[in-house]
């Protein structure tokens, strides 16, 4: 299949071709081209540099450059060639005394190098632009285990986590490995899984009311009490103060000084075990005189004892301001929390018993004001809550197990033969895990399995869900297979192979019955039915998961787990912010997903999507609550694209103070899907306790290590992408000068910079502006070959080239629309073949 | 039993002999697993092999701190001078040696702290290419893992599998693939030592079952195999291999059913520490081992003291003693290397309380630590650079091992490589080559 191609849109990117040529993996004609340059230009700085030690007459090293292959690509040399690199940046060769590369020599042998090594690893994982035979990824595994049991349990922290590459990318089949590790892991999730969906019968219900709330503190919290103002008044200590009837916001949820914002807390003694449960708040609410409302947040868990956590977020609610009390209901699963099991053993722990349930209160609005610990809670002006009752009701029998779990076992004439029953539930169960038609040999061979295990349980239940723990850890089910034969031919694919393709790259799962019954017709390969599918699957809620993983991946947002906030340096920061930043990033990327906005958005948007967590960090009033929504933004409010994101701020920081270099090794890496090379081993760290360096600006410093040639050659093309954003501090707030203080001069933070093409942009906004108007369309093929990556499961190739470019053209001509590069890379060959 | 030796003890009998009080029993002759009687040849032989991430201070010569934070001693062969860094491990003398200039020569092309992925499997994780080899002490599990309740433990104070290039675990199986290491104290814990709480019989079932549904699994499997083509045809063997060693691993798990835990107090360990209280949490891990290895429930350990670069949760551990992050410490340059020589110092303290423990530990005539190969040591020496690692060999006494030495080595003529054969031989398993090595080390093990 192939686009009407729009032959003018082609040619104008025809530039941008070459330049995407000199990435991919170089074969063909492109390798005499490089041979080529490499007689011109390499070989005669070699003879005058190197040869006098490293030549014939002399083998310092044991190292003959001479005879050294330079076909990196082809020949056996690329480490050796690996070791010249290395000895060059770091300025080791050629040795101190003997004459030195010239800036130009330095930087045309190394870049050579570097662009034909990159290569050479590109051709070691070549898979030759095929696609392998694909294991679901952890997540994808979860997923499918939800639409296919419809169960709802998040089982993926039993699962080790998967190998991303260096374009953060987790779909990649040549990463995604097995080990026995990863096989018991897979076996005892759907185990556990199929006990969910398929229960044996129901558990006492449990319904109880407390109202014995208590004043409680968490772990590290540290709780200054009002001081007394009369000393003499000593004597009354004793006497209990009166318990605060209200809960003010507290700031930050570790760090509350303040009585009133404590957290309450119930216990129950007695609980469900398993299943669904609801805690239900009653509670009065009161609003802050500027209208600002309470927000209950609760969580579950145990009573602490040593050192841990136990105990998670249920959910959370802001709530209207009523004189008369409310109640709120949250709703999870037992399983989710934790908490022992019914004999008490908490993680297969043979010491802690854990039979109860206790359940912690808060009120996580943002506090606008800091309170004096001597206010009398009359006198705060916050919002405000009183807990009356909690209550506790489980397991919830209705709605669960769900339609889809129950539909495993469905009514049917057959109940009551037991054979024919479990034959009938088999072949549909193996069609759907399966994602195709399934042979006869195939449904005899489960429904043999099936009997042993009756036999050996002597239950119905338990042997059936032995029998599809099976499907769920066979290679069938667990890998995309796509059967060639012992032919390597390149093939069409099926529809059923089409679908599951389809679906595993929109909505990170199995395909629904819609789809299959498209597989089964064969209308799916109709090209109007495939372009009406993608716009159908693009429209479901299942389309968030597309939304938020390769998002994730494409912008690097794991990172921000990696680093360490300083607490002296930035002491309002919480991992409570740090959540909600990269909460923010993906919630931004769903909206231009989900609604199919321009992705320029993503450059720069006239809208933020904020929480009022989020907010209050950049110190944008007004919004409340802790769903992100879109927000206008003014320009001088500094926010838009995501760029300007906490996020993207913090992975480009050391966690004290921003760093240039990490945030222009962002910017190439993710945006334009070019990063610059590793730095090279022995390269020395930008040190800032030098007493030369300490009283420089950072920027100054930055400048000053690019006058070494060796660094130069690099960090001329990464700092001053950098540079722009330095009015975002660690943590992304924005920041323009910090006044004279006891610890540091006065600095101002200067974020004019000279791009690599000689543009100066003065900051932020006008970096967004050139990026949007000048580079716009590497932009685009930057996204498309991620999107298309993630999409095939595999890394791009030269043969990739023209896929990319026909993508990038389409989704620019859409102006930057998801819904255009999602269908191109549906109807791309590459993704119709096997 | 017939002709049961006198030594041939049961491990309730001594339980009951000592008053109950003798906890953490450590390992008597014949009561190894599956033997009715060994000889004293057959007494275990263990390996650990242990990480820390991000090098070691060396202050030069002319720097003012070079005396008393060189982690490097001072000095050649017996003749050397511990100084503060290392001055815990002086009562140990007689049992390290220590090591400089070895390395991994793959290594040295990758920037520094990629190397924790190849510190145990010398093998060439090119940052773009993801595959590693078979690490060391999965190799020697293999062979000699079958003894123990557990044929290997990986722990690290990361926990999981990490990310190519950060690496979270030493230990690599046979196709390259990370085994995800355990930084829980609790769970470790309870998985050598844990009373379980589902009944013999029901455990007995399950594991018939298990056993009954992966041989369909791998029996339905390999009809797929002629329907794929060459390069899909190895991603299935991965899965086959796998799926094998699942197997193995299920009917292990069944000859140990019946054989009772060793029993270890829970109290004499923090059994919660998390990283948060870091001293008492790396202590721990220190604990597990020794308890793991004296009670002779493993044989083989690899242990990941710290993540290297910065941003993980180990970086903050010195901050725990007051000093920056470790990442920070070992970018500190310029004049002042002491901070980071007192984290080497805290770090080498607690190797020093492991030595301890194994040496007051005795089985037979000696101690656990003369059966025990002990490698530590890190993948870089000053940051960023994969060369000339910080080394100490421990242990292994009545294995072969001649200890009490500096030892310096020329890295153009030995590989780090050459150690792990020397290692693995001593621990008994034949070995001619492991990885890129280019002979041994019999320098220091004495065949």
């Amino acid at each position: 299949m192939t686009f009407v191609g729009n032959l003018t849109v082609v040619l104008r990117r025809s530039v941008l071709v070459g330049l995407f040529v000199c990435q991919a993996v170089g074969v063909g004609c492109a390798a005499d081209a490089q041979q080529e340059f490499f007689e011109r230009e390499l070989k005669p700085i070699i003879a005058k540099y190197c040869l006098r030690c490293h030549g014939a007459d002399l083998q310092e090293g044991d190292l003959r450059i001479d005879q050294l292959n330079p076909d990196l690509i082809n020949g056996k040399d690329a480490d050796f060639w690996h070791e010249v690199l290395n000895q060059l940046n770091e300025g080791e060769m050629p040795p101190e005394g003997e004459p030195q590369l010239s800036r130009q020599e330095l930087t045309r042998a190394t870049t050579w190098l570097e662009s034909e090594l990159k290569k050479a690893a590109a051709r070691r994982n070549s898979t030759g632009g095929r696609q392998l035979m694909r294991r679901m990824s952890r997540y994808e595994y979860q997923y499918t285990l939800e639409d296919l049991l419809g169960i709802s349990l998040d089982y993926t922290d039993r699962i080790p986590g998967d190998l991303s590459g260096d374009d953060g990318l987790m779909t990649n089949a040549s990463l995604l490995g097995m080990s026995p590790v990863q096989m018991e892991s897979y076996l005892t999730v759907a185990e556990a899984a199929l006990e969910e969906a398929i229960p044996d019968g129901p558990e006492k219900v449990f319904k109880k009311v407390s109202t014995a709330i208590s004043v409680t503190k968490v772990r590290g919290q540290r709780v200054q009490k009002p001081k007394k103002a009369d000393k003499s008044k000593k004597a009354d200590k004793s006497k209990q103060p009166p318990k605060p009837r209200f809960i003010s916001p507290s700031p930050g949820m570790k760090k509350s000084s303040f009585v009133h914002d404590l957290p309450r807390k119930v216990t129950f003694d007695e609980r469900p075990f398993a299943g669904r449960f609801r805690i239900k708040v009653e509670v009065v609410a009161k609003a802050a005189s500027d209208g600002r409302l309470p927000e209950l947040m609760i969580q579950v868990g145990h009573r602490a004892s040593g050192d841990y956590d136990p105990k998670k977020v249920m959910g959370r609610k802001m709530l209207e301001a009523r004189a008369e009390p409310q109640t709120v209901e949250f709703t999870g699963n037992i399983e989710d929390f934790p908490l022992g099991k019914k004999d008490g053993y908490y993680n297969g722990s043979g010491s802690h018993n854990v039979t109860h349930l206790s359940v912690w209160l808060w009120n996580t609005a943002v506090p606008q004001a800091d309170v004096s610990v001597d206010t009398p809670i009359e006198e705060v002006d916050e919002p405000l809550l009183e807990v009356l009752s909690v209550g506790l009701e489980g397991p919830l029998l209705e709605g669960y197990p769900s339609q889809t779990a129950k539909n495993l076992l469905p009514p049917s004439p057959n109940s009551d033969n037991e054979s024919a029953y479990s034959r009938e539930v088999l072949a549909r169960f193996l069609k759907r895990a399966y994602r195709r038609e399934v042979s006869e040999s195939e449904i005899a061979q489960a429904v043999d399995s099936f009997r042993t295990f009756r036999e050996l349980t002597t239950d119905f239940k338990a042997a059936m869900r032995k029998t599809m723990a099976m499907t769920l850890v066979s290679p069938k089910f667990i890998y995309l297979i796509e059967p060639s034969g012992a032919s390597d031919t390149a093939r069409e694919l099926n529809t059923y192979e089409l679908a599951t393709r389809l679906s595993y790259f929109l909505w990170a799962s199995m395909p629904d019955d819609e789809l299959l019954g498209l597989a089964e017709s064969g209308n799916l390969l109709k090209r109007d039915v495939l372009v009406a599918q993608v716009k159908r699957m693009r429209k479901d809620q299942k389309f968030e998961r597309f939304a938020k993983h390769f998002s994730s991946q494409w912008l690097g947002l794991s990172a921000i787990d990696h680093v360490a906030v300083s607490p002296s340096a930035h002491p309002d920061f919480s991992d409570e912010i740090r959540e909600n930043l990269k909460a923010e990033s993906m919630a931004f990327a769903s909206h231009i997903f989900m609604e199919d906005l321009s992705c320029r958005n993503f450059i720069n948007s006239d809208f933020a999507m904020l929480n009022q967590v989020v907010a209050a960090h950049y110190g944008i009033d007004g919004v409340h609550g802790s769903h992100f929504r879109p927000v206008p933004i003014a320009s001088d409010q500094h926010r838009g694209g995501v760029l300007t994101h906490g996020s993207i701020s913090i992975i480009g920081s050391d966690g004290t103070d921003s760093n240039p270099i990490y945030r222009g090794v962002w910017l190439r890496k993710r945006l334009f899907a070019d990063p610059p090379p590793p730095p090279p081993p022995g390269a020395p760290p930008l040190d800032k306790s030098d007493p030369e360096l300490s009283s420089l600006t950072l920027k100054e410093q930055i400048e000053l290590h690019r006058e070494a040639p060796a660094c130069a050659r690099c960090h001329d093309r990464i700092d001053p992408w950098g540079v722009a954003f330095e009015n975002y501090d660690a943590t992304g707030r924005w920041r323009t000068a910090l006044p004279n203080s006891r610890k540091r001069e006065a600095v101002v933070f200067d974020a004019t910079s000279t791009l690599p093409d000689g543009t100066t942009v003065s900051g932020m906004s006008e970096l967004q502006d050139y990026l949007v108007r000048n580079r716009s369309t590497e932009l685009a093929l930057a996204l498309s070959r991620r999107m298309a990556s993630y999409a095939l499961g595999r890394q791009l190739e030269f043969s990739d080239t023209e896929m990319v470019n026909e993508l990038a053209a389409r989704f620019e001509d859409s102006d930057y629309r998801v819904s255009s590069l999602l269908e191109g890379i549906a109807l791309s060959e590459a993704f119709l073949t096997k | 039993m017939p002709a049961e030796k006198s030594w041939h003890l049961n491990r309730r009998d001594v339980l009951r002999g000592t008053g109950g009080i003798a906890l953490g029993l450590p390992f008597l002759e014949g009561m190894s697993a599956g033997s009715d009687a060994k000889s004293e040849t057959d007494l275990p032989k263990r390996v650990c092999c242990m990480f820390f991430p991000n090098g070691v201070a060396l202050p030069p010569e002319s720097n003012e701190h070079h005396d008393d934070w060189h982690w490097f001693p001072d000095g050649e062969g017996s003749d050397y001078k511990l100084n503060k860094s290392t001055a815990s491990l002086e009562k140990h003398r007689g049992d390290i040696t220590f090591l400089s200039g070895l390395s991994h020569p793959t290594g040295r092309k990758m920037a520094g702290h990629g190397v924790s992925d190849i510190f145990l499997t010398a093998g060439a994780v090119d940052p773009n290419a993801y595959s590693n080899t078979v690490s060391m002490d999965q190799v020697i599990a293999d062979q000699i893992g079958e003894e123990t309740r557990l044929k290997s433990l990986a722990l690290s104070c990361g926990g999981g599998v990490g990310t190519s290039g950060r690496t979270h675990t030493l230990s690599f199986t046979k196709n390259g693939q990370p085994i995800p290491a355990e930084d829980s104290i609790r769970r470790s814990f309870n998985l050598m030592f844990g009373k379980d709480s589902t009944s013999l019989k029901d455990a007995r079932q399950e594991l018939v079952l298990k056993k009954s549904m992966l041989d369909r699994v791998l029996e339905d499997s390999r009809s797929l195999k002629n329907k794929l083509n060459s390069r899909d045809r190895q991603k299935l063997d991965e899965y086959l291999t796998s799926m094998r060693d699942y197997e193995r691993r299920i009917q292990r798990m069944e000859s140990w059913l019946t054989k009772p835990k060793a029993e270890v107090d829970e109290a004499s360990i923090s059994i919660d520490a998390t990283s948060s209280t870091m001293e008492d949490y790396v202590r721990a891990t220190y604990d597990l081992m020794f308890h793991a290895f004296q009670t002779d429930t493993t044989r083989v350990i690899t242990h990941m003291l710290g993540i290297e670069g910065g941003g993980s949760k180990t970086d903050h551990f010195p901050e725990a003693l007051g000093l920056q992050t470790h990442h920070s410490l070992s970018h500190r340059k310029g004049g002042d290397f002491k901070d980071w020589g007192v984290w080497d110092q805290f770090m080498n303290q607690n190797f020093a309380y492991f030595l301890d423990r194994l040496k007051n530990a005795q089985e037979g005539d000696v101690s656990v630590l003369d059966r025990t190969v002990i490698m530590y040591g890190c993948g870089t020496s000053t940051t960023h650079l994969a060369r000339n690692y910080p080394l100490i060999l421990a242990g292994g006494g009545k294995l072969g091992i001649s200890h009490g030495q500096f030892r310096k080595f020329d890295e153009n003529k030995t590989r780090l490589s050459n150690m792990f054969v020397s290692m693995m031989n001593a621990v008994g398993v034949p070995t001619e080559k492991f990885g890129d090595s280019t002979g041994d080390l019999n320098e220091i093990f004495r065949v």
